[in-house]
């Protein structure tokens, strides 16, 4: 009542602190309808349907009122995350469906290469380097990079101004960006 | 918020850039976006609509909650009242009136909040103990005996209280207690077990399966597993960011412990393993992290290189000695690519062992760099 003003400013532990310790659900109602928006998408994901996954978060929803305060929750942004996808591939179990799981996202890059390539590190020596390798660079990833990083181009644009497909413009950037991790650590120190 | 014109599908621009951009950084966000990608019509309705739900089944939920714990408490004192007021029917009727009176007093003064269930009652309980025994009943009791005997039933109350405090927080423990407790009575041809991580912390979403089958599954919430034993093997457990562990099952432990180690190098490599498509079971929830293998196996291939090797005829190399190391990646044939010589030797014996790895037999795909010598 008097609360649902204040509730939206809380911070994400906060409002698990609250709720863990009067029991009532809107603190934790707010927290899980913050994370909506990503949680729909990665039950999308993995069940590849609109009213199963929105069964699936409302579901979730439910398991996790009672259960929530039980846990020792670090990051509830993480966590949720892990929680979500855990749930999405059980009920796929259940389904006995073939899970199709994509690899070229789930792989996490080193977070080194992204600064340099979105010019966020000062160092002039991995600067010159990222220039150096950039040239050796296989045609398709140099132009892909290129276009995203420097041009700031997104998947769609590079798609329509090189004629490459959309997965293969992602998987030309993914092994790019490898390439040049491989080649900017054996040129400098 | 912002992301909602690129969930609408307007993917062109910096702004769309950047969200991109945002997702290699945030697993989750990128997931996030696949799922939406995957689906042509705008889902910001439907994200409303599931907004709102939320919303109801919380309120729902707290009403339901309030009133179930009052009406918990209620029964529970009645259920007290009643078990002394039947237990003692030779006392004089003031007596019993007096018992119903201090009962219903506690009873009034019993904190209705909105409290989960477990908890509601053990914390009632909590908070009667904490109250000094009843405050003297305002009923003016006829004779000195009556009231003796009602003091010594308050006690007996109370203690009897005590005794039923204890099984119920015993009760909630149980319940409160992980899915260890009832796993137990399953058969012991079960393997159960929990993951940890170094700090002690459960890890969620491990898979964990039976070596050298499909056979597998994922840990819960609280990091627990179970998995039905064929006969005594080995199991592994994977999760990404961790180092795999490899251990050997074991169906009459109770609770295996499994800690899992972080592997800070790991996260950008990818496995593509073995010959062909991986069953379902396998691919959820991590990835392997593999080393390539010769196909024929480190022993064979050495012997092979041994046997093909083709020594330098020029001045320079031909009386050197020593070793060539390369290193080179695996593509999905199986065949090796990128072969670079990291520690040289001589010109000619570096060209020949880049020629041996090329010709070479196969190896086992992985995304590993190798890093092999050819010995001269």
């Amino acid at each position: 009542m008097f609360l649902k003003r204040k509730i939206s400013k809380l911070t994400d532990e906060e409002l698990l602190r609250q709720y863990k310790r009067s029991g009532q659900s809107e603190y934790f109602g707010e927290l899980y309808n913050r994370y909506i928006p990503l949680l729909y998408g990665v039950c999308l994901k993995y069940l590849q349907d609109a009213d199963k996954a929105q069964d699936a978060v409302m579901q979730l929803f439910e398991n996790l009122l009672p259960k929530v305060s039980n846990y020792e929750i670090e990051t509830f942004r993480t966590w949720i995350h892990s929680v979500v996808k855990n749930h999405c591939l059980q009920i796929l179990r259940k389904e006995n469906r073939e899970i199709v799981v994509d690899f070229s996202v789930n792989i996490m890059e080193s977070d080194d290469v992204l600064h340099l390539l979105n010019d966020e590190e000062d160092n002039d020596e991995r600067k010159e380097a990222l220039k150096h390798c950039l040239e050796r660079l296989p045609e398709a990833q140099r132009t892909s990079i290129i276009h995203f990083f420097m041009d700031e181009m997104s998947y769609a644009d590079i798609v329509d101004h090189t004629g490459y497909s959309l997965s293969h413009v992602k998987s030309y950037i993914q092994n790019g960006k490898r390439n040049l991790k491989i080649c900017i650590e054996k040129h400098t120190v | 918020m912002k992301y909602r014109r690129y969930i609408k599908g307007s993917r062109k621009g910096k702004e769309a850039n950047r969200i991109e951009r945002e997702a290699m950084k945030d697993p989750f966000l990128a997931e996030a976006l696949e799922g939406y990608e995957r689906i042509p019509n705008d889902q910001q309705k439907r994200i409303t609509d599931i907004r709102k739900q939320v919303v109801r089944r919380a309120q729902r939920r707290n009403y339901l909650i309030r009133n179930l714990s009052a009406v918990a408490c209620l029964l529970m004192l009645l259920g007290f009242g009643g078990y002394f007021f039947f237990s003692q029917n030779e006392l004089p009727q003031e007596i019993a009136t007096v018992q119903q009176e201090i009962l219903h007093e506690e009873e009034q003064q019993q904190p209705v909040e909105p409290l989960k269930i477990e908890k509601a009652i053990a914390l009632n309980q909590k908070e009667e103990k904490k109250e000094t025994p009843p405050p003297p009943p305002p009923v003016p009791v006829p004779s000195q005996k009556a009231l003796t005997i009602a003091e010594d039933n308050i006690t007996v109350a109370e203690e009897d209280m005590a005794v039923v405090e204890m099984e119920i927080a015993m009760i909630e423990k149980d319940a409160m207690d992980s899915i260890d407790s009832a796993i137990s009575d399953t058969p012991s041809t079960m393997i159960k077990g929990k993951v940890f991580d170094d700090n002690g912390k459960p890890l969620i979403g491990a898979s964990v399966y039976i070596d050298g089958t499909s056979r597998g599954t994922i840990t819960n919430l609280d990091g627990f597993f179970k998995l039905e034993a064929l006969d005594t093997g080995n199991i592994n457990v994977n999760l990404i960011g961790y180092k795999p562990v490899k251990i050997s099952a074991d169906a009459t432990t109770p609770m295996m412990h499994i800690a899992m180690h972080k592997d800070e190098t790991s996260l950008d490599e990818v496995t593509v393993v073995g010959y062909g498509r991986q069953k379902k079971s396998l691919m959820t929830g991590s990835i392997q992290i593999v080393m390539p293998q010769p196909v024929i196996g480190k022993k064979a291939y050495d012997a092979y290189i041994e046997k093909n090797l083709i020594r330098p005829t020029d001045e320079i190399c031909k009386k050197k000695r020593g070793t060539v190391g390369l290193t080179f990646y695996i593509n999905t044939e199986g065949r090796p690519y990128q072969i670079k010589v990291e520690k040289p030797l001589c010109e000619q014996a570096d060209n020949e062992a880049i020629r041996l790895i090329e010709e070479g037999p196969d190896w086992i795909i992985g995304d590993k760099e190798v890093k092999w010598e050819v010995r001269f």
